[in-house]
């Protein structure tokens, strides 16, 4: 047996949801994996929260009795930022996803994700390098009419926030603009001051909101 | 008839404008003008708020319709064009004719000419024989477009959201348990030790399956029900629960709205089977009637208190949601209670 919650490799992963025949599913979808270890079971908000604050990774239900997923989210944001969380939802149209995201989510999976989908999710967005399922965050954007401050961004800063928004990691990114993964990482720094954003994924999807990258754009300035 | 003066009355001073500027000098043509005016006159009074407020109070209190909260805005502005232009031309009708009246009706009369004094009585029954007549289709005008809900539309778009709800915890969240237990029972065939797993959680797959099915099935059959508009309405309460062993408490019922009153028996009847069948002892119904219908229905617990996903529960807490409703089951201290709470 693997020497549990202290192998720095292990993934510690909290199953957030009220029918315990999806967590127990999970549960043995995810035993598999070396890498990955189901720390908790949460059948609503206040457990999650619970055993959320000392996990890697939330897999979080939205619609949950008690304090539901968004709420439950919106709390470990502020409260454990070494925290990521990832919301479920059975409906990909669902409004509650691009809310959860907004109060501080790191991604999304459907319930109908193929195991090998899930198990990425986590990769990624225990990494923190990259954007999770860039493509499903396009398809959710929700510019905002209202947006009243945009931040300066400087052309550099712009480009970077574009290529996170299409899910490039630090490496990615240095190698597409010719410049050094630190370099990329002091762009991608100021990017989540400027736009008040507490990782990659909240800055991408302040950036669609405030117009700063528009969803469906094609055309790169950088070619391929 | 009162109801007619009062259409009358309510168009007066408008009217009384208009013959000021139409009726210049006394000829047939120049009163139909006036007549005519009156009618978008009518309707432009019938769109002032305090004057649809009016309306309802006089189609609740004269014409005895049950007028919802929140009426649809143009169906009463109509109703209300309708009454203020019918009342102000019957009542001035009966103006007209009432002058003539004492003098045609006068004994003098009578001995000289009794055939013209026929006349003038028919035409007195004729004109109030007009004036219910007009004040019985104005009701029922008003019961028509006037029902429970603002407009038809917006009940149809709220029996459509509710349906997607529904859709949405039952067979979306049944499909989500399927898929993720097929994924565990895939990942755990790979490995020998993990066989037992699999097998369990095929199970499981079947079980939410099957349920699923069923509340599909309960779904669509109430569904069908509420098309058919068959099921009784809660007025034949007495009824069901006649020669049963249930002490039942009511309200009226008379002001609660049809819609709200059938899925009301509905559960009604299926609470009391419910009960009577897998309960011990009297059953005791309540209906309250206030913002909402409130309905209760409790009795002992005989054995095991009855399982989560029973058939007729599916059914009653369907027909509560479908409704725009609630619906809660409980046990508490060995007495089994469902409460069911229906929107008027």
């Amino acid at each position: 047996m693997a020497d549990h919650g202290k192998n720095p490799q292990v993934i510690r992963v909290v199953l957030a949801d009220d029918e315990p025949l999806i967590r127990s599913g999970w549960a043995t979808v995810l035993s598999v994996h070396d890498d990955i270890e189901v720390v908790a079971e949460a059948a609503d908000g206040h457990a999650a929260v619970e055993h959320g604050r000392t996990a890697d990774v939330v897999l979080m239900d939205i619609r949950m009795p008690g304090m539901d997923g968004l709420r439950a989210t919106d709390e470990l944001a502020r409260s454990a930022p070494g925290t990521r969380v990832i919301v479920v939802t059975t409906f990909e149209n669902d409004q509650l996803v691009w809310a959860a995201l907004r109060a501080g989510a790191a991604g999304y999976v459907l319930k109908r994700s193929p195991a090998s989908d899930l198990v990425t999710a986590i990769r990624v967005v225990h990494g923190r390098d990259a954007v999770l399922f860039p493509d499903a965050l396009r398809r959710l954007a929700a510019p905002r009419r209202d947006a009243a401050h945009v931040p300066g961004l400087t052309p550099r800063e712009l480009d970077v926030v574009r290529l996170l928004a299409r899910g490039l990691n630090n490496t990615e990114i240095a190698a597409t603009l010719y410049v050094t993964r630190e370099t990329v990482k002091t762009h991608v720094g100021n990017v989540l001051d400027k736009l008040g954003a507490r990782d990659r994924t909240q800055a991408v999807v302040r950036a669609y909101e405030l117009g700063i990258v528009v969803a469906g754009e094609s055309a790169q300035p950088w070619g391929r | 008839m009162l109801y007619q003066l009062l259409g009358a009355a309510l168009l007066t001073p408008v009217a009384a404008v208009l013959a000021l500027l139409l009726v210049t000098e006394i000829s047939l043509a120049r009163v139909l003008l006036l007549w005519a005016a009156c009618l978008p006159a009518s309707a432009l009074v019938a769109c002032v708020p305090l004057v649809g407020r009016l309306e309802v109070v006089a189609l609740r209190e004269l014409l005895g319709v049950a007028v919802p909260e929140h009426p649809d805005r143009v169906y009463l502005a109509v109703l209300t064009a309708l009454h203020l232009f019918v009342g102000a031309t019957l009542s001035a009708g009966a103006l007209a004719l009432a002058p003539g009246v004492p003098a045609a009706l006068s004994p003098g009369r009578w001995r000289a000419d009794p055939g013209a004094v026929a006349q003038v009585l028919l035409l007195i029954v004729v004109v109030l024989a007009v004036m219910a007549g007009a004040g019985l289709g104005q009701q029922r005008a008003a019961r028509r477009l006037l029902r429970a809900d603002p407009s038809r539309v917006i009940e149809e778009l709220g029996r459509r959201q509710s349906l997607a709800l529904e859709l949405h915890d039952s067979v979306g969240h049944a499909l989500s348990v399927i898929l993720v237990q097929a994924m565990a029972a895939q990942t755990a065939l790979r490995r020998q030790e993990t066989v037992p797993v699999a097998e369990q959680s095929l199970g499981h797959l079947m079980g939410a399956a099957r349920d699923a099915q069923q509340e599909l099935d309960v779904l669509l059959r109430v569904l069908d029900e509420g098309s058919e508009a068959r099921t009784p309405t809660l007025e034949s309460l007495d009824v069901l629960v006649h020669g049963l062993a249930v002490e039942c408490r009511a309200d009226p019922v008379d002001r609660v709205p049809e819609a709200a009153s059938r899925t009301a028996y509905a559960i009604a009847r299926e609470a009391v089977t419910n009960a009577l069948r897998h309960g011990r002892g009297p059953v005791r119904l309540d209906l309250a009637v206030g913002a909402d219908v409130v309905l209760t229905v409790e009795n002992e617990v005989a054995g095991r208190p009855p399982s989560g996903a029973g058939r007729g529960l599916v059914g009653m807490r369907m027909r509560a949601r479908l409704a725009g409703g609630t619906f809660e089951q409980q046990e508490v201290d060995g007495t089994w209670r469902i409460t069911a709470r229906i929107p008027r």
